[in-house]
């Protein structure tokens, strides 16, 4: 791919992100925001750094992120890297005790924390789930969307 | 690594810094707090003064750790409450949190005020109250070291966060979750015998003890049913958590001239270097889940800054006591350290390498595990326990003989934050 070529999808992206999220500035209200619309959102810095924090700046640049930033929408798989089940967690999510927690990775170091979309109360927690790909599916609470992942 | 990281992460040590008394309190839970923040400060510093022949006047600087006092007690302001309450109200004072690390870094910056010559001898003190919370409190409290934005809503619980690391060394090490677990629990057995020696410990009794107190003769009996060992965070079973636990701890820090004018100076032990760096929070963000690259980072600088052999740090380091938050936290302790190779790391506590009389005993306190874990005091603490080590002065079970140097591993959260600490008797001039 030459530089042109590349400038061209870069391009592309912005004018979908920009269509599909009005240009929301990174901030940590938009994050949530599209969370909330049922999208997981993730940041590309204009030096190629992504990030699934809103920060204010880039940790690889130093850039502003609200200018050199924009947001692109993460649906591509993700591999498990580990994961637990567990069986004594918070009062917000006793219906969904006990849950397994994961760590996705979707590479070029980008990691998330979430949670599997499926059910434990009646069986043994799995021992084999790591390398395993999901897709970032939005769970909806009552106290705002989390991210949960299904297994494809 | 290179020079200038060292220098940044295990800084050269310009004037000689003594621990001139160490001393913690027992550590204890109850349904409801039966000591203050103050009246565990005060504990731990009256022994303090007792064994150095220092008293309040000769503190220069007062370093208060704590990590939850804020949110569990509703107490802010803990450096002039503590100070007051010890009759050092006209000394500069701070109080530090870095979560479970709160206790070193307090320590660290002590040292830190002795090398800047701002201050002779500083009075470290950690205290912390976390009875009286329930269940869902507890977790709040304790996830607050994690990151409340990306981990906390998505239900990673800090022993889920440790379960998962579990799960990511048993892939490491090519062992099935049975296997894993019962290795893991080899761990437990060894912290709760050591702490059974210990009578400040919160659990000084041996997990044997407590299974046929519940009827069950056979150890792996109780602890493979999920009746008596539930688990907590899969592959995690409730005996491996640490407890929450109260506690205070103190350690009064001296520059080696002005230790010099205290009696208890033949009862002191030398820093020989210490360490301290900052790795990845969330920490799902680190590239691996076998290993908390703040811990090993700060081992390493610790061994170069002390010329240690980071091939075989055995060579020199007798005795240590480590981070086992979790069992699986003393797992990645002992990797970082680079105690063992790194497919070893699950096997030593059953082969007996981390036992008394093993190639490295580690947490012959008892450990966070079965001494108690009352997180802005671990750090203290365990100083404290290689100073009696250092000095002879533990039961004759669990004391290490011809001891060179000991070990301090401390852990903030999930790996966020990691202190290193080496420690000898003073070197005869």
């Amino acid at each position: 791919m030459d530089g042109g070529d590349k400038m061209d999808k870069m391009d592309k992206l912005k004018k979908i992100n920009k269509d599909m999220f009005e240009n929301d500035e990174v901030s940590l209200q938009n994050y949530q925001k599209h969370l909330e619309k049922g999208i997981f959102t993730i940041i590309e810095c204009e030096c190629g750094f992504k990030t699934t924090l809103p920060l204010p700046t880039c940790p690889n640049c130093g850039k502003s992120l609200k200018e050199s930033g924009h947001w692109a929408m993460m649906d591509k798989p993700a591999k498990i890297v580990s994961y637990c089940v567990t069986y004594v967690g918070p009062p917000e999510l006793s219906d969904l005790t006990p849950y397994a927690s994961l760590i996705l990775d979707f590479g070029d170091g980008l990691r998330i924390s979430a949670l599997l979309d499926e059910d434990f109360k009646k069986k043994a927690p799995p021992d084999d789930l790591i390398g395993k790909d999901v897709r970032v599916k939005i769970i909806k609470r009552l106290y705002g969307n989390i991210l949960g992942a299904h297994l494809i | 690594m290179t020079k200038i990281e060292i220098d940044r992460i295990a800084p050269p040590l310009k004037r000689k810094v003594y621990v001139l008394g160490a001393e913690q309190t027992k550590f204890s839970v109850s349904k409801r707090p039966k000591n203050t923040l103050r009246d565990l400060a005060s504990e731990a510093v009256s022994e303090v003064y007792k064994q150095s022949g220092a008293k309040a006047e000769d503190v220069d600087l007062l370093i208060v750790s704590n990590a939850v006092g804020f949110i569990v007690r509703g107490q802010g302001h803990m450096n002039a409450l503590i100070a007051n309450s010890l009759g050092l109200d006209s000394i500069p004072s701070v109080r530090v949190e870095t979560a479970c690390a709160s206790g070193s870094v307090g320590f660290r910056l002590g040292v830190n005020a002795i090398e800047a010559g701002w201050a002779d001898n500083v009075l470290i003190v950690g205290t912390e109250v976390m009875s009286g919370m329930d269940r869902n409190t507890t977790q709040k409290v304790i996830s607050g070291g994690g990151d409340s934005l990306l981990e906390s809503p998505v239900g990673a619980t800090f022993p889920g966060l440790y379960a998962t690391y579990a799960m990511a060394i048993f892939e490491e090490q090519k062992v099935g979750v049975k296997e894993g677990q019962q290795l893991l629990s080899y761990i437990a057995l060894k912290n709760h015998k050591n702490a059974s020696y210990n009578p400040k410990a919160q659990f000084n009794v041996k997990i044997e003890d407590i299974a046929k107190q519940k009827g069950i003769d056979d150890v792996w009996e109780f602890l493979n049913n999920p009746k008596t060992n539930p688990p907590i965070a899969w592959p995690l079973r409730l005996f491996d958590c640490s407890p929450i636990s109260d506690g205070g701890a103190a350690v009064l820090l001296s520059a080696k001239d002005s230790a010099e004018t205290f009696e208890g100076v033949k009862n002191a032990i030398e820093l020989k270097v210490t360490a301290q760096a900052t790795g990845y929070l969330p920490m799902g963000n680190a590239p691996k889940l076998t290993s908390l690259k703040a811990a090993d980072i700060a081992a390493t600088s610790a061994y170069k800054r002390i010329g240690l052999d980071i091939n075989d740090p055995l060579k020199r380091i007798s005795v240590a006591e480590v981070h086992d938050c979790f069992t699986s936290a003393e797992v990645l302790a002992i990797g970082d350290l680079h105690f063992f190779k790194r497919n070893e790391t699950l096997f030593a506590a059953k082969r007996g390498d981390t036992d008394m009389g093993g190639k490295i005993p580690v947490n012959t306190s008892g450990g966070l595990k079965a001494k108690g874990h009352p997180i802005g005091v671990t750090g203290l603490s365990q100083i404290v326990t290689l100073r009696h080590q250092l000095l002879g002065e533990m039961p004759k079970e669990v004391q290490v003989k011809d001891i060179d140097l000991a070990l301090q591993h401390n852990v903030g959260g999930t790996g966020g934050t990691a202190v290193v600490n080496i420690f000898s008797l003073p070197e005869v001039d």
